[in-house]
């Protein structure tokens, strides 16, 4: 047999076990809009770490990071530093958020954020912000899919088709089983890609120089920018500052907002779930290493890929591997980009459905669940048929997505923390902070000291919520404490609350 | 006082991995593991965050 029909073998092996996987998680979960959204509340600390770490962990990290490791040297670093301090607050504000959950039933961030600031526009609002940010970020994880089977294969399964097959598997566990099926099938994936990094990430640079030091040491040779900060951009010059700082602090800030991540909140068994998930995940965060060392390994490597997204199937395949491991590999990078995808298109279609349309027609449980399920295969197709078409870089699409996602910040943290804040407040800041994220996007030369677009962003959206909300009477006394009133945590609970706020 | 502890140390990671904080560690040798220094100061302070939110986690209150 040729090689890519072994690689094409063990990768369809894996889809269907992980199709498998899905689709018997479908079964245990109740058929209610809970049961598809928030799976009956009912994720012990495995599925929760596996979960985290697997949908945080996607295409982006695995062949973008790579990818701008040997195009752009130490500029990638920035990925391995903002994780941790992205991930950080949620320790205190998922807990809380979970705990609102259960009392007011909520499902989505909008919900919460609406809880406190009541405005059918605002829902609607946040619906729109977070299904445009949503759409570059699921196109990446379509066009890792794609970029890993073609290069694997040799061709001989195109960019197209490749996308297209493991967004199918995709498209019917999410269908069939909601959230439960993302929960099983992260914790597959997880293991998948986990155990593929630090394998190829310590046997590629050992073969090739025989260790890693070496490899760092001839690269400090022939290649001395690539090791220093800030790095260099796309075209090879000198990237800023002000760039690599940005980056850092527009992806920490925006981390815990994406909704598809704040909304795992609502689904953890316990508090302590959640705050035991926050301790463990620098654990993941680490395997960004022997990823990156594949990009490097790829720096004074004879041949280059087509773009530098394709860097890792490229180092696979020119290593001399045998067969069964470029298609194990090719199976970790799939799990890599289904595993973020999946909760992407999953969360989408569900605030699509929760925030934009139920706050306007009361729909049924049953009609919602429906809706939601045909948002899902609507949002995919839009997000597939981009990612054939444009064929961007996958660090820049989610890098611009952030600028987007960031604007969400203040509502949330304004709902959780600022009594005073109110709902004209959030409404104007949202507005504001997107305008000008957008406009800066289209207009990056005119962004001072090349700061990201969502810092510049978050600036006018804090001003406006903090000016707007001063300027006008506060909300009815009272409404806010629910949100605001500091909440001891319950310590080593695994049990959920009562419906009312505790104190310890 | 844990509460105060822990935001000092983020922001203290956050000065430590962006301009100008990173500055005087910006370097390729000595490496560290095999890895450049800069790399591996990255990675440190990975493991520190994990190191002390497990401590604060774990410690009771009151510090």
């Amino acid at each position: 047999m040729a090689r890519w029909q072994i690689v094409t073998a063990v990768v369809a092996a894996y889809l269907a076990v992980t199709l498998a996987i899905g689709l018997f998680a479908g079964r245990r979960v109740s058929k209610s809009v809970a049961g598809y959204v928030a799976a009956d509340r009912g994720f012990g600390l495995l599925a929760m770490y596996f979960v985290t770490g697997a949908t945080i962990f996607s295409a982006f990290a695995f062949l973008g990071g790579p990818g701008w490791a040997y195009a752009r040297g130490a500029a990638a670093f920035y990925i391995l530093a903002y994780g941790v301090l992205g991930i950080a607050p949620w320790y205190w504000i998922g807990p809380r958020a979970a705990r609102l959950g259960r009392r007011f039933g909520f499902v989505t961030q909008a919900q919460l954020v609406v809880g406190r600031f009541p405005s059918r526009g605002l829902s609607v609002g946040l619906a729109a912000v977070s299904v445009l940010a949503f759409i570059p970020y699921l196109m990446l994880q379509m066009s890792g899919a794609g970029i890993v089977f073609e290069a694997v294969t040799d061709g001989h399964v195109p960019f197209w088709a490749g996308a297209a097959v493991a967004y199918g598997v995709v498209l019917i566990y999410v269908l069939r089983s909601g959230v439960a099926a993302i929960g099983w099938t992260n914790v597959f994936q997880g293991v998948f890609m986990i155990t593929i990094a630090w394998t190829l990430g310590i046997y590629i640079p050992t073969t090739l120089y025989g260790g890693i030091g070496p490899m760092f040491e001839a690269i400090a040779d022939a290649r001395p920018e690539l090791l220093a900060l800030p790095g260099l951009t796309g075209s090879g010059e000198s990237w800023t500052w002000g760039g690599f700082s940005s980056a850092i602090l527009a992806s920490a800030i925006g981390f815990l907002m994406w909704p598809h991540l704040f909304m795992k909140s609502f689904t953890a068994r316990s508090d302590d779930t959640i705050r035991r998930t926050v301790v463990l995940f620098p654990t993941f965060q680490l395997f960004l290493i022997p990823i990156f060392l594949i990009g490097f390994a790829g720096v004074l490597f004879p041949t280059a890929p087509p773009t530098s997204d394709f860097i890792l199937p490229h180092m696979i395949l020119e290593t001399g591997l045998p067969a069964l491991v470029v298609g194990l590999f090719c199976a970790g990078a799939l799990s890599a980009s289904m595993s973020t995808g999946d909760a992407l298109l999953h969360g989408a279609a569900s605030i699509a459905v929760e925030d934009g349309i139920r706050p306007f027609l009361g729909l049924d449980e049953r009609r919602a669940r429906l809706a939601m399920q045909i948002l899902v295969v609507v949002m995919g197709a839009v997000a597939y048929y981009l990612a054939v078409v444009l064929r961007a870089n996958l660090v820049q699409l989610l890098l611009a997505a952030y600028g987007v996602v960031d604007q969400l910040a203040p509502p949330v943290y304004a709902a959780l923390l600022w009594r005073r804040a109110t709902t004209p407040g959030v409404l104007a800041g949202l507005a504001g902070g997107t305008a000008t994220t957008v406009f800066f996007f289209f207009q990056g030369h005119l962004r001072p000291w090349d700061i990201h677009e969502g810092l510049l962003g978050l600036v006018v959206n804090v001003t406006l919520l903090v000016a707007v909300s001063l300027a006008g009477a506060s909300q009815e006394a009272g409404h806010a404490d629910a949100y605001v009133d500091a909440v001891q945590p319950e310590r080593g609970a695994d049990r959920p609350t009562s419906g009312a706020t505790v104190g310890a | 006082m844990r509460n105060a502890l822990v935001v000092a140390f983020f922001v203290a990671y956050a000065v430590a991995v962006t301009y100008p904080g990173v500055l005087p560690f910006n370097r390729a040798y000595p490496l560290i593991a095999g890895l450049p220094f800069v790399l591996a100061w990255y990675a440190g302070w990975v493991v520190l965050a994990g190191v002390v939110l497990f401590l604060y986690h774990s410690l009771p209150d009151g510090d």
